[in-house]
């Protein structure tokens, strides 16, 4: 995988986290809102530099879906939690893989953020992985 | 006005693509990314990264198993957590190439509250200590596994912050 394609795969992920987080936020308790739009704006920002990334590289980022679909009961808090823990781990793959295809400068970013993506999982409930990948062990 | 279906296949490569990620390519860098050395003394520097890690999982499963082994009387869910924690070394070492015959000296702290605040420690160093690697790694499947394992490191320490002794 080069590095623009990586960072395509990185773009299209922020781009249904954002989607993910807008619905599954809202339902999340009065408690959890904050853990909610922290983790909302992370995705917006790390959207956009992502985005300019493949711009430098001198390609376009892909287009956002028109939409996404998400579990039906996603009004449940259980759920949403689960949802934003699903797509937090899924992402931390996506970006170990930008890390590999990347030099140092941006590989520590890309590094940094899967990190702080598995954290947030596990603050949604998600149980610990060896290698997070996705929404296999989110309760 | 865009078409409704080719909105619906759109929503369902989106979410769907992202949610299903499964361990397919993960598993795949792991039986991977170790590239045993050649015999011999041609031990490249490209495994130094991968060598130091492997190592450093040796002694976090030492230290799990010193905590473990002097403070059995720990809350059950809590040994399972630790358990469960210790296990995902042991998946990080052998992805890194590292022996499970491997051994490492670790001592358990005078309590079990300094002990859970010790892998805590552990862990904070651990996922740190990874990141770092995966920077200076010249290998890119080396560089990607040690990305997901610092990540998986870094997601111990709350996992640890809770646990009751």
């Amino acid at each position: 995988m080069n590095a623009t394609e990586a960072w395509a795969a990185v773009v299209t992920g922020e781009d249904a986290a954002i989607y993910a987080y807008s619905v599954a936020g809202a339902q999340v308790a009065a408690g959890s809102r904050q853990r909610a739009v922290a983790g909302l704006t992370a995705h917006q920002s790390n959207r956009s530099r992502a985005a300019a990334l493949i711009t430098e590289l001198g390609d376009d980022p892909p287009p956002a879906a028109a939409g996404y679909v998400l579990p039906a009961d996603i009004a449940t808090a259980k759920v949403a939690r689960a949802t934003m823990a699903g797509v937090d781990n899924a992402l931390v793959a996506i970006y170990a893989d930008a890390a590999a295809a990347s030099g140092a400068d941006i590989r520590r970013w890309a590094a940094r953020t899967a990190a702080e993506y598995a954290v947030r999982a596990i603050g949604w409930g998600a149980d610990p992985q060896a290698f997070p990948a996705g929404p296999a062990s989110a309760q | 006005m865009p078409d409704a279906t080719a909105i619906a296949i759109t929503r369902r490569q989106g979410l769907l693509a992202l949610a299903l990620l499964g361990p397919v390519g993960v598993l795949a860098a792991c039986s991977s990314s170790p590239d045993p050395s050649p015999a011999g003394s041609s031990a490249s520097a490209s495994l130094a990264p991968a060598d130091a890690s492997a190592q450093h999982e040796t002694e976090l499963i030492a230290l799990y198993d010193a905590v473990l082994d002097a403070y059995p009387d720990l809350e059950p869910e809590t040994i399972t957590v630790l358990t469960t924690l210790r296990d995902q070394h042991g998946q990080h070492r052998d992805a890194l190439g590292g022996s499970p015959d491997a051994t490492a000296k670790a001592t358990a702290p005078e309590n079990a509250t300094a002990a859970l605040a010790a892998l805590v420690s552990a862990e904070h160093v651990a996922s740190r200590e990874r990141i770092r690697a995966c920077i200076d790694s010249p290998d890119a499947e080396t560089a990607r596994l040690l990305a997901l394992i610092g990540a998986a490191e870094a997601a111990h320490v709350p996992a640890l912050r809770d646990l009751r002794t």
